[in-house]
Formats: structure tokens, C-alpha cells, sequence
């Protein structure tokens, strides 16, 4: 390997203990043997890598737990007490009888007309009918009768001047 | 960062707040100390730790621990600081010129003192200060967190060959800052 390349890998890799067995065993021989190497390698290892990786560890200040855990804090409280408010405004209207009545017959009323009576759409109506009156159309077709029963599609077939022959 | 157990982070997850706690006793070092390295400002240092810590805590419950926690906090850290620097970029960025030119004049003048611990983080500051944010991320993460490169391309959603490159970038810069402060200093 040529002198670049040695620093290469002694830039990136070497330095962090990230190479192969094999690549390491080949720059440490190169080390060894080259003096020019060795001199970039005990001055990037001492003013590049060194002063980070012995660097004093830093611990964070004692007031910023305090501040998450009163921000935490707050926020539970600001939750409890709005479940506190509807939990209030829930139990002062159950405790009158009169408006619990009152709810209790809104809501039957709002099921039955509302859910279970409730009307078929006007569409749901048309496709209905249509459906009603092609099954009786051919419920008398199969039986070989020339009868007019004025469904839609006859009236369709005889405004085209259509003719059903037999 | 140190393993944090399942049962802890699934306390948490369901509000338990000393469970939290303890998330944070072990997280919080990490999170703070990237956020400080990246930003150079204690207070928003301590603002991204904040925003980090209240997030986590916001979405512990939907984390069902798809991935590893480890990673999903670094990866918020990263991005919350960054955030920050971009921010603060273009607002600050004559301002650190300014500090800059000053500081290496200094630092030129003090290379054999004995210089103490707030001295040694000023220069390590400087030296941070020299990258872009991309770069400087990976310099905190590798050299001074001890992240692998596996783990530097999880948090970063990176390839492997990326941290490499990004991280060869760095060092060259910073070798040859630190080759001309050493010529300086012999030429003195």
C-alpha cells in the first residue's frame, strides 16, 4: 500500500478500531518501517482525536429536570382537570330526575324514528320499484302470454316501434 | 449511553413518571452533552434537552420499541440540535467569525500553558466550530459519545460510507488546523 492510502485508512478506521485484522496488521507494518506515517499518525491521533475523545463529560444542569418534570406535570393536571369539568357538568345534570327523563325519552325517540324507522331514500325507492316490476315482467314472459302490463321496458320497446313476435 | 430495561421504558411509556425518571438519569448526560457540543450555548443546550425529554415522553407510548431506543433518542438529538444550529447560523455567523479570528489568535499564544478544564472546552469548542454541522455531528457522536460507525448511520439514517466520508472531511480540516498551529508554534 502506498503512503495515501495508509493515511487513508489511518484517517478513518484505523483510528477508530474499524478495519479488518488484516488491514491493521498491514499499516501497523507500514508504521513501523515509515517514518512520514508515523508522524501523521501521532499528530492526528493527538490533535485531532484526543482532545474529543478526552473530553471532560458534561451533565445537565440540575434545573432541567425540574423543568420537564413541572411542564409533565402540568400537562397531567391540565387533562385531569378538564376530565374533572366534564365529569362535573355530567353528574349536575344526572342528578336532576326530570332531565334525566327528559334525555332518556329524546333518546329512545332519536333511535326508533331516527335509526330504526327511518325512511328509505328516494333513490333506494325508484331502484326498488324497477327491480319489482322486471321480476314480474319476466315472471310472465316465461310463461309464452303476449300481455301488456306497462312496465317501463315495454313502453320503451313500443315507443321505438319495436314488435315482440312469436 | 447505557442500556435502559424494557420494564422501565414501558412504566414510562404509561406515564409513570419515576420510570421517566430514570429514562432521563440515564439519557439525559447524552443528550445534553450532543446538544452542547453542537449548539457551543448552554442554554440551548438545555433547551434541546428539554424539547427532547418531552417529546420522548409525548411518544413513548406509540414507540412499541420498533427500534432500538438507543437510536430513536439519538436520532431526536441530532435533529433537534441541528435544528438549533441552523437557526442560529445565520443569525450568529459574523458574530463567531468575529470570535473565531480572536480565539486563534489566543490559542497560538497558549499551545504549551497549562490550560484548565472551561480552557480545554473553549478549545474544543473552537475546534468544533470549524466544521459545518453535518461534520461537527460526527465528530460528537464518534469521538466523543463512542458511537460505531453502524451505530453513527442508524442515528443519521445514513449510509456507512457517508459517516466515513463526513468524518475524513472533519479530521482533515481539523489536522490541518491543528498542523499549522504546530508550525506556528516551531517557526516561534
Amino acid at each position: 500500500m502506498k503512503c495515501a492510502e495508509i493515511r487513508d485508512l489511518i484517517l478513518v478506521g484505523y483510528a477508530d478500531k474499524e478495519l479488518g485484522r488484516l488491514s491493521m496488521g498491514r499499516i501497523k507494518r507500514h508504521l513501523l518501517k515509515c517514518k512520514h506515517c508515523r508522524r501523521f499518525e501521532v499528530l492526528m491521533l493527538k490533535n485531532v482525536v484526543s482532545p474529543f475523545r478526552h473530553a471532560d463529560p458534561v451533565t445537565p444542569p440540575s434545573g432541567v429536570w425540574h423543568n420537564i418534570s413541572t411542564i409533565i406535570y402540568e400537562h397531567h393536571e391540565k387533562a385531569q382537570r378538564f376530565l374533572d369539568n366534564i365529569k362535573d357538568d355530567l353528574d349536575s345534570i344526572f342528578s336532576h330526575p326530570v332531565a334525566v327523563t327528559v334525555m332518556t325519552v329524546a333518546l329512545v325517540f332519536i333511535l326508533v324514528f331516527g335509526v330504526i324507522l327511518r325512511p328509505l331514500p328516494v333513490e333506494m325507492q325508484l331502484v326498488n320499484g324497477y327491480l319489482a316490476e322486471q321480476e314480474e315482467f319476466l315472471r310472465i314472459a316465461d310463461t309464452g302470454k303476449e300481455v301488456y302490463l306497462g312496465t317501463a321496458t315495454e313502453d320503451f320497446i313500443i315507443q321505438g316501434n319495436f314488435f315482440i313476435s312469436r | 449511553m447505557q442500556k435502559i430495561p424494557k420494564s422501565i421504558l414501558k412504566g414510562a411509556a404509561n406515564g409513570n413518571i419515576a420510570a421517566f425518571e430514570h429514562i432521563y438519569r440515564i439519557a439525559g448526560g447524552f443528550v445534553y452533552s450532543i446538544a452542547l457540543h453542537m449548539t457551543h450555548n448552554n442554554e440551548d443546550a438545555q433547551e434541546v434537552t428539554q424539547d427532547v425529554f418531552l417529546k420522548i415522553f409525548k411518544k413513548l407510548k406509540g414507540f412499541y420499541f420498533r427500534a432500538a431506543f438507543k437510536t430513536w433518542v439519538y436520532r431526536m438529538t441530532v435533529n433537534a440540535a441541528l435544528d438549533i444550529c441552523r437557526k442560529h447560523s445565520q443569525l450568529s455567523r459574523k458574530a463567531r467569525e468575529f470570535e473565531k479570528m480572536l480565539k486563534i489568535k489566543n490559542l497560538s499564544e497558549e499551545v504549551h500553558g497549562i490550560i484548565d478544564k472551561r480552557e480545554a472546552h473553549e478549545h474544543l469548542e473552537y475546534w468544533l466550530d470549524l466544521l459545518n454541522p453535518d461534520q461537527r455531528v460526527v465528530i460528537v457522536l464518534r469521538d466523543i459519545e463512542g458511537l460505531s460507525y453502524k451505530e453513527i448511520a442508524r442515528a443519521l439514517r445514513i449510509n456507512r460510507n457517508t459517516v466515513r466520508n463526513r468524518l475524513r472531511r472533519a479530521r482533515l480540516t481539523l489536522y490541518a488546523v491543528g498542523r499549522k498551529e504546530v508550525i506556528l508554534d516551531e517557526v516561534r
